[in-house]
């Protein structure tokens, strides 16, 4: 027979130090668990919504729910609907009154299109607060590629108008141009007009003089003849003079012509001296702007907006075949 | 306003990190020959085929003095297009003798394709059957052997021919693959073209119901396409469809229609042609 089993003194007490150990690990785990309850709202109360979107992507369980921008609830669940996905939200009954019926939901980024995802609610102006189970109307953000294709889309028209404007631009330059040589081949020509017209006052002068010398021959012709006939003659010897001063009025008035012509044509060679350089000045400026459309055409994000014309040959039709087509 | 700031920072230097160094330039000549191309083939869309020509001309002029031989086959190819609208026959043979008569191996083996073809239109618009079902099988070889985009054009072409020579079956057959060819690379031009063959080819073996169909589907994307000359040719065709089936109506409406277009489009000869025939009925 062996003896009694006798515990050592130092583990006296041994059962009860065990067992508070454990209690007190116990509570410690109880704790820590309520804490994380606490801190993912399991003791707030929660009234779920639910909403339904074609497409859920980005959208993940878990994820905030924010009015405002402060989070009132989260993302509870997501299954497959009919019309798409249907997503559930667990917003704490505090806030609900803050959303009422009518109200809207939306996909969002903290900075627009980079940063933390969450749902978003837009509350309605007024309304009945919604209820256990309601349905949210729900609006998907544009993502960044949607973005850039609506800023695409706004500015290749732009730039398509720009480049339209340019080419009308360079081929009205080359009207302008062809209509400036033309009006300087025309003021080269003014001198030589100016001398022929001089030739002919001085024609015009010579004649009239012959005119005169004739006129006085008739008259001592007509002296001679009667004197009835001097009274006519009289009378012709008081017109010729006055013809003589018209024509001379006129002459001098064709004259002054000329020389306005001359002037005109001297402003005109003037003004095209002035107005060259401009037209050159043009035609750099409008050269350096094809240079930067050019490229900013190779640059991204414009180069995809612009179709590069790869082949810029002829498409082969196999219409030009079809008979007929001779 | 700070946070708009920071936003807008933000997304230029997120532009700025995206945005790379424009891409090369191409070298100037290359540039000059681009860009002669590019006017030319604008303008001949916008049917100045007398400017075209002029451009095309320059284009070609350029590619030959840096010796740039697909420039030079893909500017020659264009000429003989351009020539062929403006009934300069010989000229757009010519144009393609550049390429199709040169040493082998002097072209790239595309452009030669592209030649062949071009050389067998120009053939059968001239009603060289044979000689344009010759360049067409070579062109089809060619084009099996590099798995090129032309299949369609080259089978319509073979489909034009067989309907030449009367060979309606053939014709139709082509016709059919064409369709498919045509429809499998989205190309509407090629898949209206075979359209219009097998609504002809139809009307020729004697079933005009059976084409109107066809010619029908070609109409509307003709009329998509918006091109006139397209147009008219199939409702040209609709009307001696309509006529063979038996139904004046249809055939008096589809003349009266290509009609109008001919006089919109001022096309004097084929609108005269067409108001004989009208007064004939």
């Amino acid at each position: 027979m062996s003896p009694a089993f006798t515990p050592p003194v130092r583990f006296s007490r041994l059962l009860l130090k065990v067992n508070a150990f454990l209690l007190v690990a116990l509570l410690l785990v109880g704790a820590f668990m309520g804490l994380v309850a606490y801190k993912q709202g399991w003791f707030v109360h929660q009234t779920t919504l639910h909403f339904v979107t074609p497409n859920a992507l980005g959208i993940n369980q878990g994820m905030p729910v924010k009015l405002y921008g402060y989070s009132v609830g989260s993302v509870k669940q997501l299954g497959l609907a009919a019309e798409g996905v249907e997503v559930q939200l667990a917003i704490a009954t505090d806030h609900l009154w803050r959303i009422p019926k009518g109200s809207q939901a939306r996909f969002a980024r903290e900075a627009s299109v980079v940063g933390a995802s969450s749902i978003e609610i837009m509350p309605a102006k007024s309304g009945a607060p919604l209820v256990e189970g309601d349905r949210l109307a729900f609006e998907r953000s544009r993502t960044i590629s949607e973005i850039m294709d609506e800023i695409r889309r706004q500015t290749v028209p732009a730039f398509n108008e720009l480049k339209q404007v340019l080419s009308q631009l360079n081929r009205s330059s080359e009207d302008v141009s062809v209509l400036l040589a033309a009006l300087r081949a025309e003021a080269e020509r003014l001198p030589a007009t100016h001398q022929a017209l001089n030739e002919l006052l001085k024609n015009g002068v010579r004649t009239t003089a012959a005119v005169g010398r004739e006129a006085t021959a008739t008259l001592g012709a007509a002296r001679r003849a009667s004197e009835s006939a001097q009274r006519a003659t009289d009378q012709i010897g008081r017109a010729v003079p006055e013809l003589a001063a018209k024509l001379s009025s006129t002459l001098e008035s064709i004259d002054s012509a000329a020389g306005q012509l001359r002037r005109t044509g001297q402003e005109a060679q003037d003004v095209l001296k002035r107005t060259q350089p401009v037209v050159e000045r043009g035609e750099t400026a409008l050269r350096e702007a094809g240079e930067v459309i050019g490229a900013a055409k190779r640059v991204w994000p414009l180069s995809g907006s612009f179709e590069q014309p790869a082949e810029a040959a002829l498409a082969i039709d196999s219409f030009d075949a079809y008979p007929g087509r001779k | 306003m700070t946070h708009t700031l920071r936003l807008a920072v933000l997304l230029a230097s997120l532009c700025a990190g995206c945005a790379g160094r424009p891409q090369p330039a191409p070298p100037p000549a290359q540039e000059r020959i681009a860009e002669a191309a590019a006017r030319g083939a604008a303008l001949a869309r916008a049917g100045d085929n007398a400017a075209a020509a002029l451009r095309f001309q320059e284009a070609l002029r350029f590619a030959r003095t840096i010796e740039d031989a697909d420039a030079v086959a893909a500017n020659a190819i264009s000429l003989s297009i351009v020539y062929q609208r403006l009934g300069h026959h010989a000229a757009a043979r010519s144009a393609l003798a550049v390429v199709l008569d040169a040493q082998a191996g002097r072209f790239p083996e595309r452009r030669v394709l592209q030649a062949e073809l071009r050389q067998a239109i120009l053939a059968l618009a001239a009603t060289d059957t044979r000689d344009a079902a010759a360049y067409a099988q070579r062109a089809w070889e060619r084009c099996q052997r590099l798995g090129c985009e032309l299949a369609a054009a080259i089978l319509n072409v073979q489909s034009n021919a067989a309907l030449e020579g009367a060979d309606a079956e053939a014709a139709l057959r082509l016709a059919q693959a064409a369709e498919s060819s045509a429809r499998g690379r989205a190309d509407r031009a090629e898949t209206a073209n075979a359209l219009r063959n097998i609504g002809r080819a139809r009307a020729r073996l004697g079933d005009p119901a059976g084409a109107i169909p066809a010619l029908e589907q070609a109409l509307e994307i003709d009329r998509a396409l918006a091109d006139p000359r397209k147009i008219l040719a199939d409702l040209a065709e609709l009307e001696r469809a309509s006529a063979a089936k038996g139904d004046a109506q249809a055939a008096r409406g589809y003349s009266e229609r290509a009609l109008a277009i001919s006089r919109a489009a001022r096309d004097g000869a084929s609108g005269e042609e067409t108001e004989v025939q009208l007064r004939l009925r």
